[in-house]
């Protein structure tokens, strides 16, 4: 059995354990991934208070409640590391925490008797499908973009090679050209993607500082994560 | 880099817009021989460039392509 299959295993183990209400593997977990998930919120944009507030919901979440509300663990599929799929979690939280600040005006506080009177707050809260989706929203415009403003025959090579398995002597072949200068349109596709991608992320939500690693981590946790 | 691209690619694939209103999966017969020149490297620049415009907005023909050079793998391409 390889590391990392032990560890998937251990992890899938542990979430079990927590979706069954395990107070000592909910603590466990807690333990184990608290301060780095708490650095990662804080290093894509979050402040201290909007990481701790995140958490402590997402922490509550992994608690069973009856059958209505089970874990939210029930949702990992093991696919991923723990830690990672967490992670991708709380950003998601934290992008919608951040689209509901700009969508919402300031309102004023509600009445002293505790009633609020505001048309937003008595409106009732979205579906959670909805709330899902607001990272792979993100993720997807700024992907479909940066691959639209892609030349067309560097993404083609892309795909060949890195989809389909063609090398790039027979790139070469097909282009009339020399492999150097396959590699080089490879390499300079792949950084348009790169740069596009991530303009495109810092006109869509300012809000959230991702590095290009955590983008394609998000990606990859969304793509194997939540099936 | 591989491992970049095809991770933002099967994500694209899976949560992309294309998702609901699938382009036409099956390459019209009319572009096959030019597929197997593109394969070959016998086809001009100018077209060269159309087809991958062309396969740009229909990615799923891209394989389609990758089968024809597969198949020349060991063919000696034809002089221009």
């Amino acid at each position: 059995m390889s590391l990392q299959s032990g560890q998937l295993d251990n992890e899938r183990l542990l979430a079990r354990k927590c979706q069954q209400g395990d107070t000592e593997a909910l603590a466990q977990l807690r333990d184990t991934c608290h301060t780095a998930l708490l650095n990662i919120l804080i290093s894509r944009g979050a402040s201290h208070t909007e990481a701790n507030d995140l958490l402590a919901d997402l922490w509550a979440d992994c608690v069973p409640g009856n059958e209505e509300r089970p874990s939210l663990l029930e949702k990992f599929s093991g696919r991923c590391t723990l830690h990672s799929w967490l992670a991708t979690v709380a950003t998601n939280r934290f992008i919608d925490l951040k689209r509901q600040q700009q969508r919402r005006p300031q309102v004023n506080p509600s009445r002293e008797d505790g009633e609020s009177t505001s048309f937003l707050a008595r409106l009732p809260s979205p579906p959670a499908a909805e709330k899902e989706s607001g990272l792979v929203d993100l993720l997807r415009g700024c992907l479909e973009r940066a691959f639209s403003a892609c030349g067309a025959e560097g993404l083609l090579m892309l795909r060949l090679v890195y989809l389909h398995g063609l090398s790039q002597r027979e790139l070469a072949r097909m282009w009339s050209c020399h492999e150097s200068t396959i590699s080089r349109v490879l390499s300079q596709a792949m950084a348009d993607i790169e740069k596009n991608t991530m303009q495109t992320l810092r006109q869509n939500d300012a809000g959230l500082d991702l590095k290009w690693e955590d983008f394609v981590e998000l990606c990859q946790t969304q793509e194997i994560g939540f099936i | 880099m591989s491992n970049t691209f095809e991770t933002l690619a099967r994500f694209l694939d899976r949560y992309g817009d294309e998702v609901e209103g699938r382009e036409l999966e099956e390459v019209p017969p009319q572009l096959k021989p030019k597929l197997r020149d593109f394969a070959l490297g016998t086809l001009p620049e100018p077209e060269r460039q159309e087809l991958a415009r062309l396969l740009k907005e229909n990615p799923r023909w891209v394989a389609s392509l990758a089968e024809e050079a597969r198949i020349v793998r060991g063919v000696q391409p034809r002089k221009t």
